[in-house]
């Protein structure tokens, strides 16, 4: 698939000239050509490509809106008249809708455009495979370009597309023990990617010890960089002002009664150092940087135009479902040795899994340990555990029983792709934690 | 151009192809508080492109096809599979795709027919409905209507034509009172998901009733205590069971799942092949059913998107494990018997092993049986929070809205009912199962597994069950 920004923005005037007065008109496309390659027991388990193009329009007239999306074939062809039906049939549907007081038609006349190269393989199973020769490796090999574009009537013109790649796999040893690896970038390096699978498989000789079986209570424990990137990204999904608004909301209580966590948190939107795109579907630009949680201090929800209207706030670029496009925490001050040494006793957890709220008014998150999980004594990891739940607070996580983060952050490329791959990813140091709650 | 054409641009030098196209519009209408809150119409189309060479498939898959970007889809999947090729996980053939011919349609008429601004009167009027007080700070209610068409052609003659009506529809209110904030909705998100249309449509007096429950419902949750902290004998509704049947049957029973395929994502099964005829997976009451029959429930079909004919089959019968969740390649992989159950999202993904509609069996027991039953314990209604580890042992569930039971009686309501268990001794704690009458179908919109990741709809239904013996507690900070 050939996806040429001319193109784009040559529908797009075609489109709004065909507008009638007072009707305003948002174009988003969002499409991918990614090659993916699945593997069980490192052995091709599913492969294939998906060359994918959608557009998604919002009409806004009189006071309504109405959106539709359609898949769309390559842009080098485009089908005009087809867009052109759409455009009619969300008129049809307009003409339906009852008028809507919160309806805020977009002006952004900005422009932006932000192309990223990337070199990697897109078809040899070979280069994926062959380091993986003789281990039993279960994952995923994601890669090619995505696109983001927007143009809206008012003049903005937004223009991005990452040439990336994402190879997330777990490796497995004796007696079942599991390890993850997560190599994302643009750059592919056969050099990198066989020096990760090597450190991971000393941490599986570790793993591969009797395992201790613990008991429910609260543990000293060092959770990884991925642990508080997963940790982040419930918290990231729960800071939109309509969620604070109208859910049962811990982040709701904290900005009314300035509840503190930890001033050593500081959560932010940070699209230069991920490489999210910083539009939205309005064509408005989220700033480069936007403070969530400062020193531990509540700063900013993530406002919606919809939520800026009906609060009476400034809205501040974000998508209309305000979840966190760019995460990243601060880093700190500990290495990840110092931070282990200073665990008598305690667990080293790389990774969770399954997070869910327990009760979203108390900021109550419930989890499991999962890959690599070692027990840890006299700062040295000495065993693997078997996999325990949690259930603990955001106040207590980083607020109360925070001793620090890592001075070493990871980024990692967001790999969960429902429907498509997305852009981006979340920065997040390893955080040491004086007491966490093991339920069962 | 037609599919039969599209098919034919499969390149020589293959042992077999297919093309399996989905078109698919669906409407989303949210209103809030009386006013328009979502206003969205999407139609998605596509075509997956399937070939075999030396044993391996691969697939390219394109939206809007046309017949150069399907000869270049066919021609790409032929060269990805060419290279796969030493790195077979294992020979596939022909025969893991067979030649069905046959249909299927959903029950009713499509509700896309339905008039727009009678759709948008009814969920206005029913979204103010929710407020019956000035504590409910928030009322929504969601409609959203699927029409779909899956089409499968395969070179062998194989050739498929499924047409579905999906409707689902939700209330729910929020409710806040001295800083206690509650959410209630109607069943957990968007239970209420069927297939059918225009005929499941309520009433506006029916919508305005089922707002008003909702409303009054969590005005009650506002002011009630803490579920207790206990080891204690649980009820629990058919909203809240099919996550439980959802999470601790469903995905441990998927064979791609046992064969190690989704390790790296959504986790392993503690099922082992060894189980199948032997696990006592739960109390001689549990018999869990595959049923893709069932008329109105979600996930009813005729064929899997690898062409296999689905029909119904037990999986667990008196407590015992007798046939897994997986279709006609996973149970050559792994050797075990099992559904023709494999099915992708849509057409952007490969197929995989997926629940569909996965019922639990009544039992004989009144829903007053049941009550009385217990001495003491607690009811609970609809999931809002589920979470199980990677072998699908350890589970947590919450749920919106609780009762105390005390001598066979319901007692008052209770708020941030949770509970925690593991799954084979929590199924070995199944005392009763109750009968038709209490049994409800719900659905699932969004079953999330496999890489690239997709999301699936499921349906179960169940009667209301008895457990012994588990620890619930509330919500709150420590």
């Amino acid at each position: 698939m050939n996806l040429l920004k001319g193109k784009f923005f040559e529908i797009s005037e075609i489109l709004f000239k065909s507008l009638s007065a007072g009707e305003v008109l948002s174009l988003a496309l969002q499409g991918e050509e990614s090659f993916f390659l699945r593997f069980n027991n490192s052995k091709v388990r599913q492969i294939g490509e998906v060359r994918d193009s959608q557009l998604h329009a919002a009409l806004y007239s009189e006071g309504r809106m109405s959106q539709a999306s359609t898949t769309s074939a390559s842009l080098e062809e485009p089908d005009i008249s087809k867009y052109l039906t759409l455009l009619d049939r969300m008129r049809g549907q307009l003409s339906g809708s009852p008028t809507d007081q919160l309806t805020d038609p977009p002006s952004s006349s900005e422009i932006s455009e932000q192309e990223r190269s990337g070199k990697f393989p897109a078809e040899e199973s070979s280069d994926i495979l062959s380091p993986l020769r003789g281990m039993d490796a279960t994952g995923i090999y994601a890669a090619g370009p995505v696109i983001r574009a927007v143009a809206v009537s008012s003049g903005a013109k937004h223009w991005f597309i990452d040439r990336s790649f994402i190879c997330d796999l777990t490796l497995t040893g004796k007696q079942e023990r599991m390890i993850k690896v997560n190599y994302s970038g643009r750059s592919w390096a056969r050099e990198r990617f066989e020096e990760l699978i090597q450190d991971a498989g000393s941490h599986l000789e570790v793993l591969e010890k009797e395992e201790r079986i613990l008991a429910p209570g609260d543990y000293t424990v060092y959770l990884g960089p991925r642990a508080v990137a997963d940790l982040i990204r419930m918290i990231g999904s729960a800071v939109g002002e309509g969620t604070l608004r109208r859910t049962p909301s811990y982040f709701a209580e904290m900005r009314e009664k300035d509840l503190r966590l930890s001033n050593q948190f500081t959560l932010r939107e940070e699209f230069n150092a991920i490489g999210a795109p910083r539009f939205n579907s309005r064509g408005e630009t989220a700033p480069a940087k936007l403070s969530i949680i400062e020193a531990g201090r509540w700063k900013n929800s993530l406002v919606s135009a919809r939520s800026a209207k009906e609060y009476g706030l400034s809205g501040n670029g974000v998508a209309e479902i305000e979840c966190m496009r760019a995460p990243s925490v601060e880093a700190g001050d500990l290495t990840t040795e110092s931070a282990l040494h200073r665990i008598d006793q305690g667990i080293y957890i790389p990774d969770l899994h399954y997070l869910n709220w327990s009760d979203p008014l108390a900021g109550r998150i419930t989890g499991m340990t999962r890959f690599g999980a070692a027990w840890i004594e006299g700062g040295k990891l000495k065993a693997p555990i078997r996999n325990m739940r949690f259930d603990d607070t955001v106040s207590r996580i980083f607020g109360s029983e925070l001793l620090g983060f890592s001075s070493e952050s990871t980024f990692e490329g967001n790999v969960i792709a429902y429907e498509n791959r997305v852009p981006g990813g979340a920065i997040t140091p390893g955080a040491l934690i004086s007491s966490f709650r093991l339920t069962l | 151009m037609e599919l039969k054409e599209l098919l034919q641009q499969a390149p020589s030098g293959i042992e077999w192809a297919s093309i399996r196209e989905l078109r698919e519009e669906e409407l989303h209408l949210r209103a809030r508080d009386g006013r328009p809150d979502q206003n969205f119409r999407r139609f998605n189309h596509g075509v997956f492109c399937e070939v075999l060479v030396n044993g391996q498939f691969a697939y390219c898959a394109v939206s809007e096809p046309t017949q150069t970007r399907v000869k270049e889809a066919f021609q790409r999947a032929k060269q990805l599979a060419v290279n796969a090729g030493q790195f077979r996980l294992y020979e596939a053939s022909a025969s893991l795709r067979p030649p069905s011919t046959g249909s299927y349609r959903s029950p009713g008429s499509s509700a896309l027919a339905a008039s727009e601004k009678s759709l948008w009167d009814l969920i206005l009027k029913s979204s103010e409905a929710a407020r019956v007080s000035s504590r409910i700070i928030s009322g929504s209610v969601v409609l959203w209507l699927v029409d779909s068409q899956s089409r499968i052609l395969s070179s062998d003659g194989g050739e498929i034509d499924q047409r579905f009506h999906y409707f689902s529809s939700d209330v729910s209110a929020v409710a806040s009172h001295n800083g206690e904030i509650q959410r209630r909705s109607e069943s957990g998100h968007l239970a209420l998901s069927y297939q059918g249309g225009l005929e499941l449509l309520d009433s506006e007096q029916e919508m305005i009733a089922r707002a008003q429950r909702i409303g009054h419902e969590a005005e009650e949750l506002v002011f009630a205590p803490q579920c207790p902290t206990a080891k204690t004998d649980l009820l629990l509704a058919p909203d809240q069971m099919i996550l439980q049947i959802h999470e601790s049957i469903g995905h441990p029973l998927e064979l791609d799942r046992i064969l190690g395929d989704e390790r790296n994502f959504a986790g392993w099964s503690f099922v082992r092949k060894e189980d199948f005829g032997s696990l006592k997976y739960g109390s001689d009451l549990l018999n869990i059913s595959y049923d893709p029959t069932v008329r109105e429930e979600y996930s009813s079909f005729a064929y899997d998107d690898c062409l296999a004919r689905s029909e119904k089959r037990l999986l667990i019968e008196k407590g015992i494990l007798v046939a897994g969740l997986g279709g006609v390649e996973s149970q050559k992989r792994l050797g075990v018997p099992g559904v023709a159950c494999t099915r992708a999202s849509g057409w952007n993904r490969p197929p995989v092993d997926r629940m569909a509609n996965l019922n639990m069996e009544p039992g004989h027991s009144t829903f007053e049986e049941l009550l009385a039953s217990i001495e003491s314990g607690i009811y609970m209604e609809s999931n809002r929070s589920w979470s199980i580890d990677d072998y699908r042992r350890k589970f947590q569930f919450g749920c919106e809205y609780g009762r105390v039971i005390e001598s066979g009686r319901l007692g008052h309501v209770v708020k941030n009912p949770n509970y925690h268990g593991v799954t084979v001794p929590f199924w070995q704690s199944l005392s009763h199962v109750g009968n038709s009458d209490s049994s409800r179908v719900f659905g699932i919109p969004s079953c999330g597994k496999g890489e690239p990741q997709q999301m699936i709809r499921v349906g179960h239904a169940s009667p209301a069950c008895v457990f012994r013996e588990v620890e619930v507690f509330g919500g709150g900070r420590r």
